[in-house]
């Protein structure tokens, strides 16, 4: 194994973990919320189980650009390559993107989901104005996830 | 289409009332005045639904489960289901009281076993100890470790103890002593710790007492199950109390209405829609004698926003409404917004497998389980986007994250394996999809801006039209025509692009600040309003998201395939694991994929596309109807 190989799997990890970190933080948040309010608005389960799915993605968005990166160097599905240093730093940096950008915006969006979903026990018809203003976070991890996706294509290995 | 509405007033005979009442409701086209969503019962009939709703469910326990239900009652039963559902009541209610009262019975004599037991050896009955004149006998227990010394003491001074039962800690019996020694036997219990205990008065010796309680625990027990029993036999009797359910509501609801009235007439004020008007005016003068005078509505009321669009459209309405319902006097969005919103959930979800599973599960859904209202317009969204969704997945070619060349595979039944259907590559090529997803968002945010000119035309403000929607248009479009003219060999495309982009920014410049009273303010204005070229370029970057979201569906299917093939390689039981694997793997993206692409398709729906003309704030024209809890549907008598 080289040294560039275990840079690419450091980004890999960072980016399966630091995003999977924010996204568990952010739904634990939505989930207390929605604890809340299922205890005395049992009926409105389904809508606030949405708003507190919201802050998952950056987990999955993470998780994605992990298995895009192990499925480029080989590491699943194949022999592993022998990456040079730069080769691998390359892959480190593809993965910070979306490993910063999923930490801070999984919290940041899991304390919008607990809001909407407070307004949502207060009017139920509202929830779907809850989700936009919860979407509108993401859009951060979408562009984060957006850079790492071209820097990964960028890096020739 | 937004249709107009019309505002009328009803007038009929007090002795009428309730005939009108029933006949709008039954006509499901009349909106009343001041209509509320949620009607607040008075306690007296909610209380009776709620006693109906317990009859519901304690049948309920006893009937069949079926995922698939489908209640539908003919009017005529539905109307006359009154009578028999208030005798069904009465007798649930008896069965419920019985059983609560034998269940009770049951846990005292449950209790008093428990209390008799250590007593049951003793040959007397309880309530002949009461009765004793001159002696007194007291039940109680004494510790073990004492116990030798109470009793030789006992016999020394002469009282009797006549022990029933003992345990690890205690002897149980009857203590017995003449009155007159009262003072010295009680000094005697208590200097023994002597724990008397009262206990239930039976005329049964006690030790013939066990098989008669024991016997009407048992008789109690069967009362029980034999109610239990005719509840069962009753259940299949439960539809008739949903029917009454359903039936008490709607007369509740009908009680809730209130009319005004004069001294001989009442009166009713309401919306109808114009294009309803007419049938609905001749089938309500069939039912009953009424008046209808048609009323004019004031600059400042607001009328009730009633729409009218195909099946299709008329599906993608309550994403509208989560919104914000239509103004009535601006343009229906729907038709625009529902083909939009129905093309970007295909690219999301962008997956052959995918498309198929959507088609299928809520096409069956529809179908067997009949769902109404919202969660029937989202299935019907769902089973709709389905075909966008298959045709992008041969586009990418992706068959639950496996490659899949559609072409190829047709190709090569005629011999020409050189076809290749896969346009698009999320995974593999990502930037193509990236212009793309850009390119479909510039196409989406113009079409909004054009509805935008529409809208301020229909306004007859021409300004406002070119200021705020052709210029930006011209600059949209110009952008994507220079573009275009510097990567492609035409060069030629760039100055016309050029161009175009300058003239919306003129537009902009000369316009933008028209309202402004001074000439700096005209001039500030104007590079303000350019400013706004930062707005639609973030606007434009949001559609990345619609690669981001076909990227995360395509890969997450790809890692669960690639799992299940791993664990494929397990001996004996691999090829079962694998497939376990597969089918919860492929579930979760599935609905993962389906909760994102809901979310973030209304996201491009409200921000970017209603943001540039959309104003919404109307309220919808619901009419007075039935509401039905339990039933699915009434059925008319075919006429």
């Amino acid at each position: 194994m080289t040294t560039g190989l275990v840079f690419a799997l450091i980004g890999a990890g960072l980016a399966a973990a630091l995003a999977g970190i924010g996204s568990a933080i952010g739904v634990a948040l939505g989930g207390k919320a929605a604890a809340g309010v299922i205890s005395e608005k049992p009926e409105l389960f389904g809508r606030v189980l949405i708003l507190q799915a919201l802050p998952g993605t950056q987990g999955i968005y993470g998780f994605l650009v992990a298995i895009l990166i192990m499925a480029k160097i080989g590491m699943i599905g194949g022999s592993p390559i022998a990456l040079t240093e730069a080769q691998g730093l390359g892959l480190l940096a593809a993965a910070l993107p979306i490993a910063l950008g999923g930490l801070a915006s999984g919290i940041y969006q899991g304390k919008m989901a607990a809001a909407a979903i407070a307004m949502t026990a207060k009017k139920p018809t509202m929830s779907a104005r809850g989700m936009t203003m919860t979407a509108i976070v993401e859009t951060y991890a979408i562009l984060a996830l957006l850079v790492s996706v071209l820097m990964y294509v960028a890096v020739a290995v | 289409m937004i249709v107009p509405v019309k505002k009328i007033r009803l007038l009929t005979a007090q002795s009428e009332r309730e005939v009108l009442i029933e006949a709008l409701q039954h006509e499901n086209k009349f909106m009343l005045f001041d209509y509320e969503d949620e009607v607040s019962l008075p306690s007296d009939l909610n209380h009776e639904l709620k006693r109906i709703e317990r009859g519901i469910e304690v049948l309920s326990k006893h009937e069949k489960k079926k995922f698939f239900a489908y209640h539908e009652v003919e009017r005529s039963t539905f109307e006359k289901v009154s009578e028999e559902a208030q005798s069904l009541l009465k007798t649930i209610d008896s069965h419920l009281l019985l059983i609560e009262k034998k269940e009770l019975e049951n846990k005292r004599l449950e209790a008093d076993i428990e209390t008799l037991s250590p007593y049951l050896n003793l040959s007397v009955a309880t309530k002949e100890l009461q009765i004793l004149e001159k002696t007194r006998i007291v039940t109680g227990s004494v510790a073990l470790i004492n116990f030798d010394k109470f009793s030789s003491e006992t016999k020394t001074r002469g009282y009797i103890f006549e022990e029933s039962s003992r345990d690890d800690e205690k002897v149980y019996g009857a203590f017995g002593y003449e009155i007159v020694f009262e003072s010295e036997a009680s000094k005697l219990l208590h200097a023994y710790r002597f724990q008397e205990e009262s206990l239930p008065l039976f005329d049964t010796k006690l030790s013939a007492l066990l098989p008669e309680l024991n016997e009407g625990l048992q008789k109690n027990r069967d009362e029980i199950k034999e109610s239990m029993a005719a509840l069962k036999a009753l259940s299949k009797n439960i539809n008739v109390l949903r029917t009454y359910y359903d039936f008490f509501y709607n007369e509740a609801l009908r009680k809730q209405v209130e009319t005004k009235s004069t001294e001989r007439v009442i009166y009713l004020e309401g919306w109808v829609r114009e294009d309803e008007y007419a049938s609905f005016k001749e089938s309500i003068s069939k039912k009953l004698e009424l008046d209808i005078e048609e009323l004019t509505v004031s600059e400042e009321e607001l009328v009730p926003t009633a729409t009218k669009n195909n099946k299709f459209v008329r599906q993608f309405e309550s994403i509208t409404n989560m919104f914000s319902v239509p103004h009535p006097q601006e343009m229906d969005p729907n038709p625009a917004m529902s083909i939009w919103y129905w093309i970007i959930f295909g690219i999301m979800m962008g997956d052959i497998g995918y498309g198929l599973a959507m088609l299928i599960v809520f096409t069956l859904f529809i179908k067997l389980k009949k769902p109404k209202g919202q969660l029937r317009n989202l299935a019907m969204i769902f089973a709709f986007s389905s075909i966008p969704s298959i045709i992008f997945g041969v586009l990418s070619g992706s068959f639950f994250g496996a490659k899949f060349d559609l072409l190829q595979v047709v190709g090569g039944w005629f011999g020409n394996d050189q076809l290749s259907a896969i346009v698009l590559q999320p995974v593999d090529d990502p930037l193509p999809m990236l212009i793309f997803s850009l390119g479909l968002g510039v196409l989406h945010i113009v079409t909004g801006l054009i509805l935008k000119v529409a809208n301020e035309m229909r306004r007859k403000d021409i300004l406002s039209a070119l200021a705020d929607g052709l210029s930006w248009i011209l600059i949209l479009v110009g952008a994507v025509i220079a573009l275009f003219g510097m990567v492609s060999p035409f060069k030629f495309f760039t100055p016309i692009g050029i161009g175009l982009v300058g003239l919306g920014a003129l537009l902009i410049l000369f316009l933008n600040g028209r309202k402004n009273k001074s000439v700096l303010g005209k001039a500030f204005g104007g590079l303000g309003g350019l400013y706004g070229v930062t707005s639609y370029l973030s606007d434009v970057l949001s559609y990345s998201r619609i690669l981001a979201l076909s990227l995360s569906t395509a890969v997450i299917a790809f890692t669960m395939n690639l799992l299940a093939g791993m664990v494929a390689g397990v001996p004996i039981v691999g090829i079962l694991l694998a497939i376990i694997v597969y089918i919860i793997g492929h579930v979760f993206n599935f609905v993962m994929g389906l909760l994102s692409a809901y979310v973030h398709d209304g996201r491009l729906q409200y921000l970017e596309f209603f943001g540039k003309f959309y104003e919404g704030g109307g309220y919808e024209f619901t009419p007075f109807s039935y509401k039905l809890k339990y039933l699915d549907a009434i059925k008319e008598k075919s006429v």
